[in-house]
C-alpha cells in the first residue's frame, strides 16, 4: 500500500523534536530581573576590566532609551526582560586539562548531539569549543592552532588575554547603538567566542562552536568576535540545538567579523534551535544581529541554514568598506508548524568595484510564515559595483506563506544591481516525473528540495553539509501539502 | 507645508466637517514611516499654500493636448472649468458633479489614515463622478485634464469612474503644472470600480514642472474584468502615485505600467498594491526608470495574495537605467503571498546603458543626444507600446526624452 499524506502528516504530527532533553548540571544563576546592578554583576563574576563595564552601561543606558522593533513580518509575544536570568553558568571553576575531566554529563549531551569530542578530533581535524550556556566548557585543538599563532578562545578568556585586540575591534562593527537586541547584548552578554588569524595564516582546520541553550529560563546573549588580519583565511562553523522547552526563550547574540586587507571568512551556521511544538507554543526566540566588514580585496561568505526557532529576526550582513571586496551571502530558511522567520541579508557597497551575490532559498510548510528581507544599497562612492540576488520561496501547503522585501538602494550610476525572485509550489510535472518511476512521493519531494537547496548547501562545508541535508528533512518529511 | 488660513477653503458638506476632523487626527508623514521612506518633504517646507486662484488657461488649444476629440473635462486650480471642458450629451455615459453615489469599497479605513487623502476630502472643491452605463462601448477617448496655473496653489480634486456589467472605455487623464509658475500642488484622488465583464485602460500623463502632485488611486474590481494603467511621470518637484487595486472578482486581469523620469533635483514615486483577494486572476506590473540629472525615482510595488486565492498568477519588473553622476533609485519589489498554487515573481535591474552599443550609434554619426535619447527610446519601448494611438505616443515620447 502506497505511503498517503495523512500517513505522513501523522508521523510528522507525532514526531518530537529529536534534540529535546536536558542535561542536569548545577548552575550558577543570576537573580531574575535587569537593572544596572545585574550588569554589574555579570562584568563582577567574569572579572572584568572597568573599560568594559563601562561599555557594558553605557549600551544598558542606550538600550532602556529603546524601543523594540516591529517591522518584521512577525507576531509573537514580547519577551518579559525582568522576568529573565542574564547570567547562568554552570558550576565548574576548576581548570580543565583534558576531557576526562568535563562533566560526564556534559559529554552525554555532546554524544547525544552526535559530536563527541574524541570523534570529532579524531575524524574531521575541527576544533571544537563547546558553549554550554555560555561559559566554554572544553577548548580542543588550542595547541595546534596555537603554534601557527592563532587564537581561539572563549569571550571571556580573550578578555583577560588579548584586552587590547578586543578594546581596539568590539563594536566597530555592531555598535551598541546598533539595534534594540544588540544594545541589549552589548549590555549583558556572557560568553561566546572570540577569534583571531594572524596576517598571513590560512587556518588549516574548520573552527566550530556548537551553542546550546540548557538552563530553562535563561536568555542567551552570546557574542562572537572573528578577526582575521591581512591575507589570512578561516572558515568558521556555528551550530545550535536547544533542548525542548515549553517557555519562550530568548537568544539575542551578536557576531561581528572583520576581514582586514585580502582576508578571508567564510561563515557557516546550521540553526536549529527548538521550533516549538506543532501547535505554536514554545520555543526559542532567534534575534541575532550578524555583520561583518571587508578590507581592501578581502571577502566575506556567510552560509546559513535555518530550520529552527520560532521567531527568527537574522540578517547576516557585509559592510563592503575596501576597494574589489566580496560579500556572499546563501540561505536555506526552513519554517513548518507555526514558525516565523523573517530573516535576510544586507549589503553596503562603499568601495570601489565591489561584488556581492544573495542566493536565497526559503521553504514553508504548515501554518508557517517564511520572509525574506533584505537590502542592496550602492553607495555614492561604489564605482562599479555589482550585486546579484536571488530569492526562490517554495510554499508547501495553502496556509503558509512565503514573502520578499528587497530593498534596493543605487546612489551610484556605474553600478550594476539584479534581482530576482520567484515563488511557486513545487512542480506537479517534476512530482509526476519521479513518481511516474517509482519513487515515492516523499521521497520525489525531498529529491525535488534537496535539488532546489542544492545550490546553497554545496556552499556548506562537508561537516555541516550531511547535518544540514539531515535537518532538511526532518523539518520536510510530511510536510507535503 | 503651511496651509495659511484652513477658513479661506470652502467647508461645505457634513462629509468635509468630519473629514477635517479625520485630518487633525492625521499627523503629517514623517520619513520614519515606511511607506514614506524616501519622500523628501522637506521640499514642502515654507510654502504657503492656498486655493484663491481664478482660471488662468485661455484654450484649450494652448496645451498642445493630442486628439482631444471626446468629451474633455478639465480641472484648473482645483476647480472645474466649465469653458474648457466639453461636456456631449449621451445615452451612454452619466457625468455629475457630485460623488455621493460611488459603490462601497474596502478603502475607507485607508483613506482616513492617510494625510493626503483626508486633505483632499477636507478642502476638496469640485470633484466629477462618471458612470459608464450597461453594454456599452465608447471608442472616443475620454479626457481628463487636470492644471495647475498659479503658484503656491493647493488644488483637491477627485475623479471618480464607475464601469457598469460589459460597459468598455478609455480614459487619458492629464496632470499639467504651467512651467512660467511654481509650488503649485495637485492633490488627487482617483476612485474606479469596475464591474463584472467590464475593461477600462487609462493612460495618465503626469508634466508638473515646478509643481507637485499626489495621486492616490483606488481601485475595485469584480469578475472577468480588465484593467490597464499606463503612467507617464515626465517632471515635477515630487510626483507621487499610491495605487491600490483590490481584486475582488475572478479571472481578472490587472495590469499597471509606467515610465518615470525624473531629472534635476526632481523626485518620482511609484506606489503600487495588489491585492488578490480571490483565485484565478493575473495581474502585470512594469515600470521603467530612466533618471538623470540628480534625479530620484522610487518603485515600491506590492503583491498581496491572500489565502485561498489560488492559482494566482502575478509578475512584477521594474528596471532602471540611471544616466548621470548623483541619479538615485530605490527599488522595492515585494511579494506577500499566503496561497500555494501561485505563480508569483518579481525581477529589479539598475544599472547602465551599454557602452558598445552606444558606440555603435555614435560611429555612425548620431550625436551623443540623439544616441542616448534612441537608446532611452528602446529602454521604454515595451511600455510606450501599450498604448496604440501613434499621436498620443508622439506626444508621450516628446515629454519623456525631453525633445
Amino acid at each position: 500500500m502506497s505511503y498517503t499524506e495523512k500517513e505522513l502528516k501523522k508521523e510528522l504530527d507525532n514526531k518530537s523534536y529529536e534534540f529535546g532533553f536536558v542535561t542536569d548540571i548545577e548552575s550558577d544563576k543570576a537573580p531574575i530581573g535587569l537593572n544596572e546592578d545585574i550588569v554589574k554583576l555579570i562584568s563582577s563574576k567574569k572579572k572584568e576590566p572597568q573599560w568594559l563595564l563601562n561599555y557594558r552601561l553605557k549600551a544598558f543606558q542606550i538600550w532602556k532609551t529603546m524601543k523594540e522593533p516591529d517591522w518584521a513580518h512577525v507576531k509573537y509575544t514580547k519577551p518579559d526582560f525582568q522576568n529573565i536570568s542574564y547570567y547562568s553558568a554552570p558550576k565548574k571553576k576548576k581548570e580543565l586539562q583534558s576531557l576526562d575531566e568535563v562533566d560526564p554529563e556534559l559529554l552525554k549531551t555532546m554524544e547525544k548531539l552526535g559530536i563527541s569530542i574524541e570523534e570529532q578530533k579524531k575524524l574531521s581535524g575541527v576544533a571544537v569549543d563547546f558553549v554550554m550556556d555560555s561559559v566554554s566548557v572544553a577548548t580542543s585543538f588550542k595547541d595546534k592552532l596555537g603554534e601557527l599563532g592563532i587564537v581561539f578562545c572563549s569571550f571571556s578568556e580573550a578578555v583577560q588575554n588579548h584586552p587590547e585586540l578586543i578594546k581596539k575591534y568590539m563594536g566597530t562593527v555592531v555598535p551598541y547603538t546598533d539595534n534594540y537586541y544588540a544594545a541589549l547584548n552589548s549590555a549583558v552578554f556572557s560568553d561566546g567566542s572570540f577569534c583571531y588569524i594572524p596576517k598571513g595564516v590560512r587556518c588549516p582546520m574548520e573552527l566550530s562552536t556548537y551553542f546550546r541553550i540548557n538552563e530553562s529560563g535563561t536568555g542567551q546573549f552570546e557574542r562572537t568576535l572573528l578577526i582575521a588580519d591581512e591575507s589570512s583565511y578561516v572558515s568558521y562553523l556555528e551550530g545550535c540545538t536547544a533542548p525542548s522547552r515549553d517557555e519562550n526563550q530568548l537568544h539575542a547574540a551578536v557576531v561581528e567579523l572583520i576581514a582586514l586587507d585580502k582576508a578571508e571568512i567564510k561563515y557557516s551556521t546550521v540553526q536549529n534551535w527548538y521550533p516549538g511544538d506543532k501547535n505554536g507554543k514554545g520555543g526559542v526566540y532567534n534575534f541575532v544581529t550578524k555583520r561583518g566588514i571587508c578590507g581592501y580585496r578581502s571577502k566575506i561568505s556567510w552560509t546559513q541554514v535555518e530550520t529552527g526557532s520560532a521567531v527568527t529576526w537574522k540578517y547576516p550582513s557585509c559592510i563592503l568598506k575596501g576597494d574589489y571586496s566580496i560579500g556572499e551571502f546563501y540561505s536555506v530558511a526552513v519554517t513548518n508548524n507555526f514558525q516565523q522567520a523573517d530573516t535576510g541579508t544586507k549589503m553596503i557597497h562603499i568601495g570601489k568595484n565591489t561584488k556581492s551575490t544573495i542566493i536565497s532559498k526559503g521553504i514553508s510548510a504548515g501554518k508557517s510564515q517564511n520572509s525574506y528581507r533584505g537590502l542592496v544599497k550602492i553607495g555614492k562612492g561604489a564605482k562599479n559595483s555589482r550585486n546579484f540576488s536571488q530569492c526562490d520561496s517554495l510554499l508547501m501547503t495553502d496556509q503558509c506563506g512565503a514573502h520578499t522585501y528587497p530593498y534596493i538602494e543605487c546612489e551610484n550610476p556605474t553600478a550594476t544591481v539584479e534581482h530576482e525572485a520567484t515563488t511557486s509550489k513545487i512542480g506537479e510535472e517534476q512530482l509526476f516525473y519521479c513518481m511516474q518511476r517509482g519513487i515515492s512521493e516523499e521521497k520525489a519531494i525531498s529529491l525535488i528540495v534537496n535539488g532546489y537547496a542544492k545550490e546553497v548547501l554545496n556552499k556548506l562545508p562537508m561537516e555541516f553539509a550531511v547535518e544540514a541535508q539531515k535537518l532538511l528533512e526532518i523539518s520536510l518529511e510530511g510536510s507535503v501539502g | 507645508m503651511i496651509i495659511k488660513d484652513l477658513n479661506q477653503f470652502s467647508l461645505n458638506s457634513e462629509e468635509n466637517k468630519e473629514a477635517i476632523a479625520n485630518l487633525s487626527k492625521n499627523l503629517f508623514p514623517s520619513r520614519k514611516e515606511e511607506i514614506w521612506k524616501y519622500t523628501p518633504f522637506k521640499k514642502f517646507k515654507k510654502i504657503n499654500f492656498h486655493n484663491q486662484e481664478n482660471f488662468k488657461i485661455k484654450g484649450l488649444d494652448t496645451l498642445n493636448l493630442p486628439n482631444l476629440d471626446g468629451i474633455v473635462i478639465v480641472f484648473e486650480n482645483g476647480r472645474y472649468n466649465s469653458k474648457l471642458s466639453r461636456i456631449v450629451e449621451t445615452d451612454e455615459i452619466d457625468i455629475s458633479f457630485s460623488s455621493d453615489i460611488f459603490p462601497s469599497n474596502n478603502f475607507q479605513t485607508i483613506k482616513k489614515n492617510n494625510y493626503f487623502t483626508s486633505l483632499n476630502s477636507s478642502f476638496l472643491t469640485n470633484s466629477v463622478l462618471v458612470n459608464v452605463n450597461s453594454n456599452t462601448k465608447i471608442s472616443k477617448n475620454l479626457n481628463f485634464i487636470n492644471i495647475v496655473s498659479s503658484d503656491n496653489c493647493l488644488s483637491n480634486t477627485k475623479f471618480s469612474i464607475v464601469l457598469n456589467d460589459n460597459s468598455n472605455i478609455n480614459l487619458r487623464q492629464y496632470f499639467l503644472g504651467n512651467s512660467s509658475i511654481s509650488n503649485g500642488f495637485i492633490n488627487h484622488e482617483n476612485n474606479i470600480y469596475l464591474n463584472s465583464s467590464s475593461s477600462l485602460s487609462i493612460d495618465k500623463f503626469q508634466d508638473l514642472n515646478n509643481n507637485f502632485n499626489f495621486c492616490n488611486e483606488f481601485i475595485t474590481q469584480k469578475n472577468d474584468s480588465k484593467f490597464i494603467m499606463n503612467t507617464f511621470s515626465c517632471s515635477g518637484i515630487i510626483v507621487r502615485n499610491d495605487i491600490i487595486s483590490d481584486v475582488n472578482g475572478e479571472n481578472c486581469h490587472t495590469e499597471l505600467n509606467g515610465v518615470f523620469s525624473p531629472t534635476k533635483n526632481e523626485h518620482i514615486d511609484n506606489h503600487t498594491t495588489i491585492n488578490h483577494l480571490v483565485p484565478n486572476c493575473k495581474s502585470f506590473e512594469n515600470y521603467k526608470g530612466v533618471l538623470k540629472e540628480n534625479g530620484v525615482g522610487v518603485f515600491n510595488g506590492k503583491v498581496i495574495v491572500h489565502q485561498d486565492a489560488q492559482k494566482i498568477e502575478a509578475f512584477q519588473k521594474n528596471n532602471n537605467i540611471l544616466i548621470d553622476q548623483d541619479s538615485i533609485i530605490y527599488s522595492k519589489p515585494e511579494l506577500e503571498i499566503y496561497a500555494d498554487d501561485v505563480k508569483c515573481s518579481h525581477g529589479s535591474t539598475t544599472g547602465q546603458f551599454d557602452d558598445e552599443a552606444l558606440f555603435y550609434l555614435r560611429s555612425r554619426g548620431l550625436s551623443i543626444k540623439k544616441s542616448l535619447q534612441l537608446m532611452t527610446l528602446g529602454f521604454i519601448n515595451e511600455v510606450i507600446q501599450k498604448t496604440s494611438n501613434l499621436e498620443y505616443v508622439d506626444f508621450v515620447l516628446k515629454r519623456l526624452l525631453k525633445e
